[in-house]
Parts: structure tokens; sequence; C-alpha cells
């Protein structure tokens, strides 16, 4: 048996441990880390002075300089007096004046200290025990104590008639006109006594303190006794937070931007933190312990062994929170958030929430899917009573600031894609293997130093205590560099899918459910904020799939062990359920349109939500039937038909006073986009031989036209499109419309019906489709060129055949009628062949 | 009546103190089987010896049944198709006998079967003693042709070799536990066949070594103190679960030569790179155990006083050469853990 096997079969061994632990070493440690807190207040008193130094050197020279006019006055112009100055008794008027200023002064900064002092009775435990160790006044009242002495010391060899030095009385006088300066200041920083600046920075500075000494390799750092002190210490330091909030607002009447400057504090303490947590060893007693029973079946051997030979039940496991410290941040910050919600200040209430955004930016760097899920957890209900506190937005000043909280909301699952999509954007395997290949795996504390996700950390401890213990074994370590690296990409893949599915939740949990919620609700314009933020989540969604994918497909190289368990994903599918859920958001916003067109509100103001729904709704008409797929044409188009007509209405409106041309371009661009909608309906419906798309279509404008006055309806189409063929200009928005021309296009050389574009127009000229439709044979003979415009095949084929049309000119630049006519007639007479 | 009495203690007393002055019969077990005529060897059991693979602590136990169950393929009809024991050249006859002779049991009729059953028992006594001994019975026909053989075991610590003859040492206290006649008994050379521990395993000493820490170190599962500890409701700083770990890697460390993995099929405490690594030092380690009583035998067949001219090859079994080269498949990459356990599992 080894020596420290024997050891661990004797009492003696574990009774002198347990000593020596909790006597000798506890105590050198204590000793140790009260020293190291003693140094870090002398930094901090050492800060203090050199902060002061400089207004203590112009008091000085200031001082200095009086005299000096004083006795060059005297020097130039000599005055002499008609008396004679006692010297002795000057001296003593000076003494008595300096003496009654210093006690008007001590009377004036008594007054203002009672009026701090009332203040300090209300405030909590914590909160006195903060003020009391304000460092600026313990400085002052320590260097008064030091002068004081020194005096007593001089007073006393002067009793005795000893004829001190020079030096001596030169330190005095320096340290009784520092004191004498130093208490000015001090008098008007009693007005800071509960500044939250101050206090804010002295709690937030002692919980970055305890941080910073849980992190590896600190002193200290994997003591259990320190750890647990430092986590008491930055628990402390948060519930005097939460107490200086409290006090702030019902005691001191703090006011909004003070309060505001807490929630920045709080903020950049949590950042701190989700910056050095990844430095912490994840079994620290920094963590908080929750109980958890075990399950007999699932134990661990060595608990089922100790339960049977102790004939107890098995002791719960301890379960490491590892949350506390963001849970107790969030805490602070939402009380901040919810306070301005009672007080109804909206901006105050949207800011507390951007300030929150900005540092959870961090926690997708790290992978922190629970911490994610916990900032998610506690916002909902923090939003949901604002909203409903809100009441019923009847202003433009209560829809924005419903918009701005809803916005932020909107911005959080944003926020944590974000850091997610910073860390994985353009990352190469190559990159990852040398984050990998830094790490250590000899040193103790080279995984707590490591660039990799901090959510790996446990991962990362374990593998590299599995890889010391080869050593303790064989006294040479035998896995290979390759080995660490595929276990580790291998991990390192596992995390970034947990994260990726989390923030695939927030597509229901935080955008699809609260987006419906507020639709039930009546909140429109919130609702059509949230879709807007959705989207945009949808698309950096879909960046980041394409990036995991060139990742996770770089990093099949790193594994070197074929039947390792290894990431699992069908990005092709992710894609696909992406571009759903894309579809599924622009179809809400859609959905919205008819309510959108008719709310009023200051325009400035607001995102023109309208334009926005209807922009996306013709791009979503357009890309449905160029899918071929019909349902969900037949789902929008109805929505982007009337959208169109009421945009149509609203244009003219405000285009008034503008030259009718502009005038005309502008409001008839709704009716060109539905035009064109229209004529783009009917290609794909005959290229995919799919007659619903057509069918959704033409029943909308059948029933439009059945309840509108068809003739004027027509005529005005008419009139309007003949007007815009008649000016020779680009219009507003050809660009877009020339992208669906284009995709037109792509789709037929797709489907082989256009092959090389510069052949087909050179060459081919007369060539023939083979295609059942003739609207497609005729479209597509000159190959890469279209060759008519979408809406004239609309008209051709739909608009001037309604009975109302009769004696309306449309028009027709390249003869589709006749052509069609043509295309017809030998297709008939093909026909007729065939049978014969 | 006087006369009588003298005549019953001169027959009762005197007699056998004259007839066994040294009392070295005094143990005999009247109905002591004695199984074989020719051997000269005596049948000892365990008792009476010191030894420190008597104490059957867990650790130990579960390291002597792994070297020595899964050294040879069971179920040889089954999973192991391509499994086979041969006696080259090819002699059906002699197949019988040597099967006979490996086979301590008597009814296995087939070579494969008692070569395996044979290469087991030596494996289990050659890590139990560092050592097997067996002693060679024979007769052979007029025309000399072998009809009978037997490899009939020797305490391994009962024997020793001086000189270059090998003698069997039965002290009274081993004799009495055997019910055997103590004394020391000459064995001839050509007799006996001697297996040690191989050198490339570390020899006898370090198996010596491994059972002594293996038996040491599991003594006890819970500490007695902590249990005294424990009713008293004592803090005694006792941590479970760092006693455990430090026995764990005493053991590791301490059969690192022969790869055994302490039965955690799933060994948390090590990387899976390493486990298998071990795992091959367990096939090899087993490999070269195969080899070695393999050889060994095969020797004795082929010198005095057997001279058989035949050598039994076994095929389908992992050779320590194979298992060479898969340290460095494995230490390249690029390979599959599964198919590196199947092919060095002996089946």
């Amino acid at each position: 048996m080894g020596l420290k096997n024997f050891l661990y079969s004797q009492r003696w061994f574990w009774r002198t441990k347990l000593y020596f632990e909790q006597g000798p070493s506890f105590n050198a440690f204590k000793r140790l880390y009260e020293g190291k807190y003693f140094l870090k207040d002398e930094k901090t008193s050492f800060l203090v002075l050199k902060s002061f130094l400089k207004s203590f050197v112009f008091y000085l020279l200031y001082g200095a300089f009086f005299v000096a006019i004083f006795e060059l006055l005297n020097y130039v112009l000599p005055v002499k007096p008609p008396f004679k100055i006692d010297y002795e008794v000057a001296r003593d008027l000076i003494v008595a004046i300096v003496t009654v200023v210093g006690v008007f002064l001590g009377l004036y900064f008594t007054a203002v200290s009672a009026v701090a002092g009332g203040l300090f009775m209300r405030a909590t435990n914590n909160l006195q025990e903060l003020f009391l160790r304000d460092w600026k006044s313990r400085q002052y009242i320590r260097t008064l104590g030091l002068t004081t002495v020194i005096g007593i010391y001089y007073l006393g060899l002067s009793s005795i008639e000893y004829k001190f030095s020079v030096f001596g009385i030169f330190t005095l006088i320096l340290l009784v006109s520092y004191a004498a300066i130093r208490f000015v200041v001090l008098g008007f920083r009693t007005f800071y006594f509960i500044h939250p600046i101050e206090a804010s920075a002295t709690i937030t500075g002692d919980a970055a303190y305890a941080i910073k000494h849980v992190v590896a390799g600190t002193f200290g750092w994997n003591k259990d006794y320190l750890q647990n002190h430092n986590r008491k210490r930055a628990d402390a330091a948060l519930q005097a937070l939460l107490s200086l909030i409290n006090f702030g607002v019902e005691a001191v009447k703090l006011t909004e931007e003070q309060l505001i400057t807490i929630a920045r504090y709080c903020a950049a303490l949590l950042s701190f933190y989700l910056e050095k947590k990844k430095h912490i060893p994840s079994e620290s007693f920094w963590f908080r312990q929750k109980q958890q029973f075990q399950k007999w079946i699932f134990a661990d051997s060595n608990a089922v062994i100790m339960a049977l030979n102790t004939g107890t039940s098995l002791s719960p496991k301890s379960i490491k929170d590892k949350t506390w410290f963001e849970e107790q941040c969030l805490d602070v910050i939402l009380k901040l958030f919810d306070y301005f919600v009672d007080k109804k200040r909206w901006e105050d209430a949207h800011e507390t929430l951007e300030i929150l955004i900005s540092a959870i930016e961090k926690i997708g760097e790290d992978f922190y899917d629970d911490v994610g899920k916990l900032v998610v957890i506690k916002i909902k209900p923090a939003i949901a009573r604002a909203i409903n506190f809100l009441g019923d937005p009847i202003d433009n000043q209560s829809q924005k600031a419903q918009l701005a909280i809803i916005d932020s909301y909107g911005r959080l699952g944003i926020g944590l894609l974000i850091g997610l999509l910073r860390r994985i954007n353009n990352r190469s395997q190559d990159q990852l293997s040398a984050e990998i290949n830094e790490i250590n795996w000899k040193a103790e504390i080279s995984v707590y130093t490591s660039k990799l996700p901090g959510k790996l950390l446990p991962k990362l401890e374990e593998i590299g205590k599995q890889y010391k213990t080869e050593e303790l074994i064989e006294g040479t370590f035998h896995s290979p560099e390759w080995y660490m690296l595929t276990i580790t990409a291998q991990q390192y893949l596992f995390e970034l899918k947990i994260y990726f599915e989390f923030i695939k939740s927030l597509h229901a949990d935080l955008f699809q459910k609260n987006v419906e919620e507020l639709i039930k609700a009546k909140r429109i314009i919130a609702a059509a904020g949230l879709v807007e933020r959705w989207l945009e989540f949808l698309n950096k969604l879909s960046f980041f799939v394409f990036d995991f994918r060139k990742l996770a497909e770089g990093c099949i190289n790193l594994k070197k062990v074929s039947d390792l368990p290894w990431l699992e994903m069908d990005f092709a599918k992710e894609s696909e359920l992406i571009e759903k859920w894309k579809n599924e958001a622009t179809d809400k916003l859609i959905f919205l349109m008819p309510v959108l067109s008719q709310i009023t509100l200051e325009k400035s103001e607001f995102p023109d939500y309208f334009g926005q729904a209807y922009t996306f709704g013709v791009e979503a008409c357009y890309e449905a039937c160029n899918n071929n797929d019909a349902e969900r044409f037949k789902r929008i188009f109805p929505f982007v038909f009337q959208g169109a007509l009421s945009a149509y209405d609203s244009i003219r409106k405000e285009t008034q006073g503008w030259n009718q041309d502009s005038q005309i371009i502008y409001s008839s661009e709704p009716l060109e986009d539905l035009l064109e909608l229209s004529g783009y309906a009917k290609l794909y419906s005959e290229l995919y031989q799919n007659p619903e798309l057509w069918k959704v279509c033409e029943e909308v404008w059948t029933s439009y036209l059945a309840n509108a006055n068809a003739k004027n309806v027509i005529g005005l189409i008419a009139a309007t499109a003949s007007f815009r063929d008649g000016k020779f200009m680009i219009m507003p928005k050809a660009i877009l419309r020339t992208n669906w021309d284009i995709k037109f296009r792509q789709k037929l050389q797709e489907l082989n019906l256009v092959t090389d574009p510069s052949q087909e127009f050179m060459l081919s000229r007369q060539r023939r489709i083979n295609h059942p439709s003739a609207l497609i044979r005729i479209v597509g003979k000159y190959g890469n060129i279209l060759p008519v415009e979408s809406r004239d095949i609309f008209f051709a084929t739909y608009l001037r055949k309604h009975e109302a049309a009769q004696a309306v000119e449309f028009p027709d630049r390249r003869d589709l009628v006749e052509q069609l006519e043509n295309a017809t007639s030998s297709d008939n007479e093909e026909t007729d062949e065939d049978e014969v | 009546m006087k006369k009588d009495n003298w005549k019953s203690i001169w027959r009762e007393k005197i007699v056998p103190l004259l007839r066994d002055p040294l009392f070295l019969n005094k143990w005999v077990d009247p109905y002591y089987e004695r199984e074989d005529q020719k051997r000269i060897s005596a049948r000892l059991n365990n008792r009476g010896f010191k030894w420190v693979g008597y104490n059957y602590h867990g650790k130990l136990f579960m390291f002597l049944e792994d070297m020595h169950l899964g050294i040879m393929p069971y179920s040889l009809t089954r999973s192991t198709g391509q499994f086979s024991v041969n006696l080259v050249p090819s002699d059906s006859q002699l197949e019988n006998v040597l099967a006979e002779a490996l086979d301590h049991k008597g009814y296995r009729h087939r070579l494969s079967e008692a070569v395996c059953e044979f290469i087991r028992n030596a494996t289990y006594s050659i890590f139990m003693y560092g050592q097997v001994v067996y002693e060679i019975v024979y007769e052979k026909d007029s025309s000399g042709n072998l009809i009978r053989l037997e490899f009939l075991d020797i305490h391994p610590l009962s024997i020793k070799r001086i000189f270059g003859s090998y003698y069997q040492f039965i002290p009274w206290w081993v004799a009495k536990g055997s019910g055997v006649r103590a004394g020391i008994k000459k064995i001839p050379r050509e007799k006996i066949m001697f297996i040690k521990f191989p050198r490339e395993l570390g020899g006898r000493r370090k198996l010596v070594h491994i059972l002594k820490t293996l038996s040491s170190l599991d003594k006890a599962i819970v500490p007695e103190f902590y249990m005294k500890a424990f009713a008293g409701n004592e803090n005694i700083g006792f941590d479970f679960n760092e006693y455990v770990r430090a026995k764990y890697l005493e053991s590791a460390k301490v059969t690192r030569n022969v790869g055994w993995n302490q039965r955690k099929f799933r060994d948390t405490e090590i990387l899976e790179y390493y486990s298998m690594y071990r795992h091959l030092r367990f096939a090899f380690s087993q490999a070269l155990i195969r080899e070695h009583l393999l050889k060994s035998v095969n020797q004795v067949l082929n010198s005095q006083p057997l001279n058989l001219s035949v050598q039994i090859v076994i095929e389908g079994v992992p050779k320590s050469s194979e298992i060479m080269k898969e340290f460095n498949r494995l230490q390249a990459g690029d390979l599959s853990f599964t198919d590196l356990m199947k092919r060095t599992n002996t089946g």
C-alpha cells in the first residue's frame, strides 16, 4: 500500500488534517486575506490622497500667493503704522481667528451632518455600514488623529523646554494645512452622503473584488472557506444595492437619473461577472449549493456503499446553483424597471431595459443557455406587468412608451443571439483548433484561462482532471494531442447545439406567443413592433445557421475517432424551418395590415409599420408564387390586395400639392405592384401548371370588381398604366419589380426552359419552348429576355376580358394579345393534327 | 494381564514410533486416495500455506478472476467461428491423448476445449502464485507410442528447484492440512513442467507486489474508524470520495503493466483514449500469457521423454505481435474504438 492510502486509512491522519485545515491553515489564510484586504484599503486611501493632492497643492500655493502679495506690498510700499505692533498679541489674535473660523466651519458642517444623520438613522444596517466605510471621511479622521497626537507630543516637549527640530514643526504645519483644506472638501462631500454613484461604486466594487478573488490562480482560490466568504461578500453587496434602491426611492427621493445610474453600475457588474465566470472553477463554493435527493438506481456507487455501511438513506447530492449571481443582478435591475413602470416613467423604464440588454450580449458568446433562460423567464412577467399597467394606449405618448418597451423586449432575443453570432461568425475549425491547442492540459489553471466559451468549463475541467490522472497512474501522459483536440471540439459542438436549441426556443417563447397575445389584446402597434424584431431575429438566426454549418463541416476533420458521438444536425432542415418561421412572422405582419392602415399616428414619431407590412406582403406574395405555394398565396394575397388599395388612397392624400406627374406616379405605385403581382400569379400558374395560384388572384379581383364600380376602376387602371408607359423614366420601386423579373428568368433556367442566356438571345430568336402553356412559350421565346411586362399579361389574360372593360383601351406594347391568339390557334391546329 | 498391557503398548506406541521416528506419517489420511501409482508428487491443498492471494478481498478477487476468465474464448461453437486449436502435424489419436492430458476434469474430448480449459486454469495459477507446476505422467506401449499422458498439478508453493533438480517440500503443517506424508520428494527434471510468470510483464516479484497491494487496499470498504466516528456523530474530516479515489489510483498504478480496468466499464476517472490504451495492455498481457503457456506445453511435448514432434497451434485469438500494431494505430488516430475492441477481444 502506498503512503497516501496508508495515511488515508488512519484515523489520526484525518483528525490531524481536519485540525490543520480548521486551525493553522484557516487562520493563516485569514490573516493573509486580511492583510491583502488591508493593502487594498491602503491602496484606496492612497488613491484618495492622490486625487486630493492636486487641490491640496492648489490651496497651499493659493495661500502662499496671498502671503507673498502682502509681504511684497510691505516690501515695495513699506507702511509705517502710527502704532507699534505687539507680535505676541498678534500671534494670539491669529490663533483666535483660526479657531473661530474653525469653529464656524465645524458648526456649519455639523448642521449639514445632522441633516444627513437623520437619513443615516433611517438607512438599513447594510447601508449604514456602507456609509461608515466612506474612505474619504475615514482618511480625514485618521489624518486629524495623527496631527493631534503629533501636536500633543510637541506640546509635551515644549513644556519641558525642549528645542525641537524644524522638520517636526514643518510636518505639523503641513498636516494642519492638509486637515483644514481636507475639512472643507469633506464638508461639501456630506451632500454626497447617499449619492448613488458613490454608493453604487463602493458596493459594486466590493462585489467585483469578491469575484476577482474566486477566479482561478488568485490568492486562496481553491480554499472552500475563502470561496464561501467571497460569495457572502458578493451576496451582501447585491443585497445592499437592493437596499440602496429602497432607501433612495423611499427616504431620499433620488431622481430617476440617479436610479438609472444604479442600474448602470449593476449592469456593468453583471457584464464584468459574465466575463470572469469562465475563470471560476465550476465546483467552487462561490456557487450556491442546492440539495437534491438522489435515486438509488442512478446514485454513484460510493454513495450507495456509504449508505449501506452506515445504514442510512442516500445523502442528498449538492447541486451548484450556477446562476445565483446573475439572478440577483437581474432582480436589482428589474426592481428599478418595476419602479419606473409604477411611476409611469416609460422612457426611464425603457432605458433600464436597454441597459440590461447591453449587458446580456456576453451570454451568447459563452453559450450560457442557463443564464439566457433565466433572463427570459425573469423579464417576461416584468414586461407583461408593464404592458398591463400601460392600459389601452390612447395617445401618441403611451403608444410610444409601449412600443419602446416592446422593442426592447424584442431586442432581448436579438441580444441573446448576437453574442453567439459574434463568436461563430466566420470562425473556422483552424481557429477553434488553435484555441483548444492553447490549453496546457498539464497545468492546473490553464482550462480557466482558455478562450473557449464559459459553458464548456465543466467539461474542460473534467477532461483536464482525467488527463492528469494518467500522469498519476503512469508517470507520463498517454493521450495524444489529436485526441484532446477531438474530444474538446466534440464538447464545443455539443454545447453550441444546446445554445442553438435555446435560441430556437425564443421563436415561440419570446416572439410568437407574445405577438399573438398582443394581437389578442388589440395592441396592434406593439405587435407590429415585436414582429419587426422577430423578423430581424430570424434573419440573424439564418445567418447563424450558415456559419454554424460551415464550422460544423470543418470540424469533421477534427474527428479522429470515427465512432465517437458527434454533432448530428440536418442543417438543410434547420434552414428550411427558419424560412418557414420567417414566412410565419411575415404573414403575421401582413394580417395586421388592415388594422395598421386604420391607425392614425404622428408619422414622424412612429415607424411606418403599415408601409413595412405592405412592402413585405407584396414581396411575400411574389415569393409564394415563385415557390408555387398556393396555400400561402391564398392566405396573404387578399390582405395585400386591400393593403395596396389603402396605400393608393393614403399616398394620394399625402402627395396632395405635389406636381401632377409625381402625384400620379407615386400614388399609382401600389396599383402597379398589384397589377405586376397579378401578372406573375398568372405566369407562375402557367409555368407550374398550377391553376390554384391564378384562381386565388382571379377570385380576389372578380370579387373586388363586382363590389366596386368596375368600369371606373378598370378605366382608371388602364389610364394609369398608359400614363406610366408614356413616361421615359425609372419608376420609384422599379428596381424591386426588376428583381421579380430576374427571379422569374432564373426559374425558367432552373426548369431548363432557358439555357445559356447569351446564346438564347443572340442565336435562337425563333426557338420553340417545350411547355404546354402558350403564354410560357411566348415569354420564353426570346430566352433570357422577358418580352412583355407582367402587368400586360394580367391585362391580356384577365382584365381585358372583363365585361366592364369593353370600351377600355389597354396598353399592349408587344402585341401580346395577338401573340397569344396566334399561339392558341396553332395549339388548336396541332391538336387537330394529332387527332387525325 | 500385565503382559497384555505391555504388548498393547509395544504394538500401539513403540512400534509406530520405531517405524516413523520423525512422525512423517502422522498426518496421513487413511482414506487418502492415490490417484496414480506413477505420480511422485503429493497432491496438496492450500491448507498450511501462507500466501497473499488467499485473502480474498474484493479487488484481488476481481483481478484474479478477470485475468484468467477471458483469456480463452467460451462457447467455441457459436460466437468464435474463427477460433481453432490444431495439432500440427495432424494425428487424431494423439489429439485425443493430449485432450485428456490437458483437461483436468476429464469430460472434454476436443483438443480446443481442453486447451482452453488448461490455459484458463494455468493462467489463474500463474497469476495467483507467479508460477505453475505440473508433473508429467505418461505411458507408452511396447512400440514406443504414447498411450496415456497426464499433467498433474503440483502445488506451486511446495516445489523448489535446487541445483537443477526439483524437490517437493511437505512440512508437517502442510501434511496435516492435506492429509499426506510429510517429507521431501525429489522429482526428476524431465517429469516437471515448470512455468514462471513472464518477465515481459514484470516477473514474479512484480506480480507479488500487485497481489499484496490489491489485497491491502481492499481490506475494508469503509474504514472502521469512520464507522465508529459516524456512530458517535463525530466529525473527523473523513472524505470518502477522496479515500475511494486514492485507492482507485493506486490500484490502477500497480496494475498498469497488465492494464486491468478494475471492472470500470465506463471509467469516468480517465479519458476514453487512456482506457483504450489500458485495454490494449490487458489484451497484450493476456496474449503474452497465452503464448507463454502454449510455448511451454509445446516444449514439453517435443522434448525428452515425450519427443512427440507435434505442435499445438491456436488460431483466431489476437497475437501479441498484432496487439503491438494496435498500439501504433491507436497512437496515430483515425480509428474506431469499437473496431479496435473487436479486433483485440479474445471473444
